[in-house]
């Protein structure tokens, strides 16, 4: 980093590469990944445990001064930038250098694709480029298998299984999720969603033009849209500014640092405990161990390209679902902790289906915090969220969306104009596409994340030709939907429609599938589960066959069940930190801002 | 997220999707076939000595390249009654600033601007909910150290792979990546050699519809790149060396970045959000006139609607 970028002298990061304590060099944990599970693995080991705690971040850091102890936490370098963030990566891995393969089946040659599912590798991880929309899942969604079987209702093909945790069990780790990400949301509002003990810590904010417009729709059709809960203050909240709606939300890292990222709360804290450090531009070739039996240490290469080595008690994957999984695969021939054959299997996305409406009038999209607004009526469950409706398909909550990118509009324009052409419009010339601006001032999105249920065919494995810049082979992705996500796509996509007739919509019509999907969700890989035979990790998320790793992102998710999942990813890795710190009172890291 | 429904095969156009070689050349998407290896003077894939200083901003196009470039610009987007052309916006400035901004270990190029403020928007004030006169330094025009990663990926992309020792890694099974600088001046290059041949004169001197034929012929590959920097250099921030005077968002009604100000100001002694009257987040814009759309525009929504299998709304 040159100089004018890195904090002043005076700060704990004048190491290049090293947030933090950077006096540290014994480390009772490692966490492989500074996202939304690896930040709170973080905190709650370093901060509420006690532990020395070392994270290893694969990407830059574009928070300067995270660590600074100074309660005017200084600004990172994300910026109302769509170039830089929607077009050139400046949080995403590149595909030039890091490469992902997919198929949609096990006999097809899997081809390069560059955009596959790529999270943000940075400090702070994928949830950089949320916007935070931090849904819980329903408490139905942990013994799926069960109510599916007791209501008859069966998807060929599909592996559900029971969590190995109830919502009752993860209901307090989901309420101290909510305390320390700042989660504004209206309790109650959302009829579908399951009980909770607690109001949100924040009201939520402003609504935005396309929420009132499509809210309006679906009161018609019948439907509850609800303020969508989500990490952006609405108040000054544990430091950090209230959300002012620059437009800039989902897709970009945020500029004022209101926005409850894991690296601004999560993992800051950790920092400023003095017991943790945080080396970046560091990424981890593979685990070392000890015949499979305990891992001895990490190897990575530093941003000089060199290698290094790094040791522990216990380590702790959160590199997401696809690159924790492939870690294992790299680590030894056949996978490290691999006796059931189920690393990278139940690979699950969320079935996206997205409807989009043309309105006459500009929804300004550019203004607000990307989704204000939703429904949870297209989920499939009942009101209260403990059982589905066998009447339906499983589905998804529905977020009310529009585009706050101008070239992206402008693209969209481009393939308006060739079809304009080829239809013999000739008075629409580019100019006048773009002046209308149709796909970024008049479109209106509505995005079902509908569940994705877990098949065994999909999964994430080592490719067999392509490498990636570290010389190592990459992620490759087979994937297709099946039954449940044709069937869902079918009955719902219609529904989805209908409600932009109903707010008035001028034109509306149903997106394309996308194969593979594009959608920043992902989960399953390390499956969770009690059964050896049947699960890669136990239910407090250690690897049944190693027995000082776990792994604290997506990747153990049994079902995806049909909402955003980051809150659940965090609520799971607190879980799962607090029974290292305190296996027989898991509970007493809750609520608390210093050591036990 | 593709939002429009697929054209039907068979019929596209030139410009239509996105082709392996032009997905190949910035390493966006699809395919794994190998593109011809390119050696072009100046371009990096000639082996350009690595440690050479990244040329000043606008020093890759010689001034007949740029000159070709700005007639290929404003033939995609003229000038006209309808508002400002590309050239108007600067996107050629964009354009010559990608291809000379290349990244070095000292220096960060022109790849990432930097944040978070541009300096634009002053900050609110939260004892009122109001903006208050104070404004940010423009923290964009600082460009972004990249990192050892960032810099091989960024030297491939324009440089191309020749010019990288470390990008070697994929190329037996993908080939040389041609660099943006190569496939710019190769196709300026090819439109002078289409103009030279058809109408004995440089593109520059052609009219219209004498351009027109030339990129008739034009390698298609060419086109949709030219295209997508135009877009880009229309309407990214300024600070990349397009949408100069902010032309381009004015063009389009574009709001543009707002921190540190924003659209929801919060007010700490009413302890609520303000919205700003002229631009509201929730509600629409005072002079909006909820006209209809003009009737080929509305024409081509419904063809679109149809290709989609959607129904129409009455």
């Amino acid at each position: 980093m040159s100089n004018d970028l890195s904090p002043p002298a005076n700060l704990p990061s004048r190491v290049e590469g090293v947030l933090g304590n950077t006096s540290l060099d014994r480390f009772d944990a490692i966490v492989i990944g500074s996202g939304a599970g690896g930040s709170i693995a973080a905190r709650t080991l370093a901060l509420v445990g006690g532990k020395r705690v070392l994270v290893l971040e694969h990407g830059p850091n574009y928070f300067p001064g995270l660590d600074d102890p100074n309660p005017d936490m200084p600004r990172p370098l994300f910026s109302n930038d769509e170039l830089k963030h929607a077009i050139r990566h400046f949080i995403e891995q590149d595909a030039l250098v890091e490469p992902r393969t997919f198929r949609a089946q096990e006999n097809e040659a899997a081809r390069f694709v560059a955009d596959l599912n790529v999270l943000p590798k940075t400090v702070g991880g994928g949830a950089v480029h949320a916007d935070m929309k931090y849904p819980r899942f329903n408490s139905v969604d942990f013994r799926l298998a069960s109510e599916l079987a007791s209501k008859g209702v069966l998807y060929e093909g599909a592996s559900f299984a029971d969590w190995p945790l109830t919502y009752e069990e993860l209901e307090p780790f989901y309420e101290e999720a909510e305390r320390i990400s700042g989660v504004q949301g209206l309790a109650g509002a959302d009829p579908f969603a399951s009980p909770r003990r607690s109001e949100y810590p924040m009201p939520p904010g402003l609504p935005m033009y396309v929420a009132e417009v499509l809210s309006a729709g679906a009161r018609a059709r019948g439907y509850a849209p609800f303020p969508y809960p989500g990490a952006q203050n609405s108040r000054f909240y544990r430091g950090r500014p209230p959300c002012n709606d620059c437009g800039f939300c989902s897709g970009y890292g945020c500029p004022n640092n209101s926005k409850g990222s894991p690296a601004v709360t999560a993992l800051r804290e950790a920092l400023l405990s003095g017991r943790c450090q945080v080396r970046y531009n560091c990424h981890v070739t593979r685990l070392l161990h000890d015949g499979g039996r305990r891992v001895v240490g990490v190897e990575y290469v530093d941003d000089r390209g060199e290698r290094q080595r790094a040791s522990a008690d216990v380590y702790l994957l959160a590199a997401s679902a696809i690159e924790s999984a492939r870690l294992c695969l790299l680590s030894e021939p056949g996978g490290l902790g691999n006796s059931s054959g189920l690393i990278g299997r139940f690979l699950m996305f969320h079935a996206k289906n997205l409807a989009v409406g043309i309105y006459r009038q500009r929804l300004h999209g550019e203004r607000g915090r990307s989704i204000t607004h939703g429904i949870s009526d297209l989920r499939g469950v009942r009101p209260g969220g403990n059982e589905i409706d066998p009447t339906v398909p499983l589905g998804g909550i529905v977020e009310f969306g529009t585009n706050s990118g101008a070239i992206s509009g402008a693209q969209a324009a481009l393939q308006a104009l060739d079809l304009a052409r080829l239809q013999n419009l000739r008075s629409l010339t580019l100019k006048r596409l773009l002046r209308a601006n149709v796909f970024q001032a008049h479109i209106a999105v509505l995005i079902q994340q509908g569940e994705d249920a877990p098949y065994f065919h999909n999964r994430v494995d080592l490719d067999d030709r392509l490498r990636d810049v570290f010389g190592q082979p990459v992620p490759r992705v087979t994937y297709r939907a099946g039954a449940l996500e044709r069937a869902a796509r079918q009955f719902y996509g219609p529904l989805l429609v209908e409600i932009h007739r109903a707010a008035g919509a001028d034109f509306g019509f149903l997106a394309p599938a996308d194969s593979p999907p594009l959608t920043r969700h992902v989960m399953g890989t390390l499956r969770m589960g009690d059964d050896p035979r049947s699960s890669v990790c136990d239910r407090y998320q250690r690897f049944h066959d190693v027995e000082n790793l776990y792994a604290v992102d997506g990747s153990v998710f049994v079902t995806s069940s049909g909402y955003n999942p980051t809150l659940t990813i965090i609520a799971l890795a607190l879980r799962a930190a607090a029974y290292l710190v305190a296996p027989s009172s898991p509970e007493r890291v809750l609520g608390r801002d210093e050591p036990l | 997220m593709p939002l429009l429904p697929p054209l039907e095969p068979g019929v596209r156009s030139h410009r239509s999707g996105w082709t392996r070689r032009q997905v190949l050349r910035w390493g966006l998407a699809g395919g794994t076939a190998a593109l011809l290896p390119v050696s072009l003077p100046g371009c990096g894939d000639d082996g350009e000595p690595l440690a050479s200083a990244a040329p000043a901003p606008s020093e890759f196009l010689s001034e007949a390249e740029r000159r070709t470039l700005a007639s290929l610009l404003e033939h995609l987007l003229p000038e006209d009654e309808e508002g400002p052309g590309a050239l108007a916006c600067g996107a050629d400035e964009y354009i010559a600033r990608l291809l000379g901004g290349v990244p070095d270990e000292r220096d960060p190029g022109r790849v990432f601007a930097g944040g978070p403020f541009s300096g634009r928007n002053p900050f609110p004030d939260f004892d009122s909910g109001t903006p208050s006169r104070r404004f940010p330094g423009n923290d964009f025009t600082r460009f972004v150290p990249l990192n050892r990663v960032q810099r091989i990926a960024w030297r491939a992309r324009v440089l191309g792979s020749g010019a990288v020792p470390e990008f070697d890694f994929n190329a037996a099974e993908l080939g040389p990546v041609l660099g943006l600088r190569a496939q710019v001046r190769l196709g300026l290059a090819e439109l002078e050699d289409l103009s030279q041949a058809q109408f004995g004169k440089r593109f520059s001197e052609l009219e219209a519809s004498e351009r027109e034929r030339v990129l008739g012929r034009a390698d298609p590959d060419f086109v949709s790149l030219m295209l997508g920097l135009l877009l880009e250099g229309m309407f990214a921030v300024p600070e990349y060396g397009g949408n100069r005077d902010l032309r381009g968002w004015e063009l389009i009604g574009y709001g543009g970045d707002s921190q540190p100000l924003g659209y929801a100001l919060y007010d700490r002694r009413a302890d609520t959000y303000r919205e700003r009257p002229d631009r509201p987040t929730s509600g629409p814009d005072p002079d909006e006139t909820f006209a209809p759309f003009a009737e080929d525009l509305a024409a081509l929504l419904r063809i679109l609607t149809r290709l989609a299998g959607s129904p129409r709304f009455p």
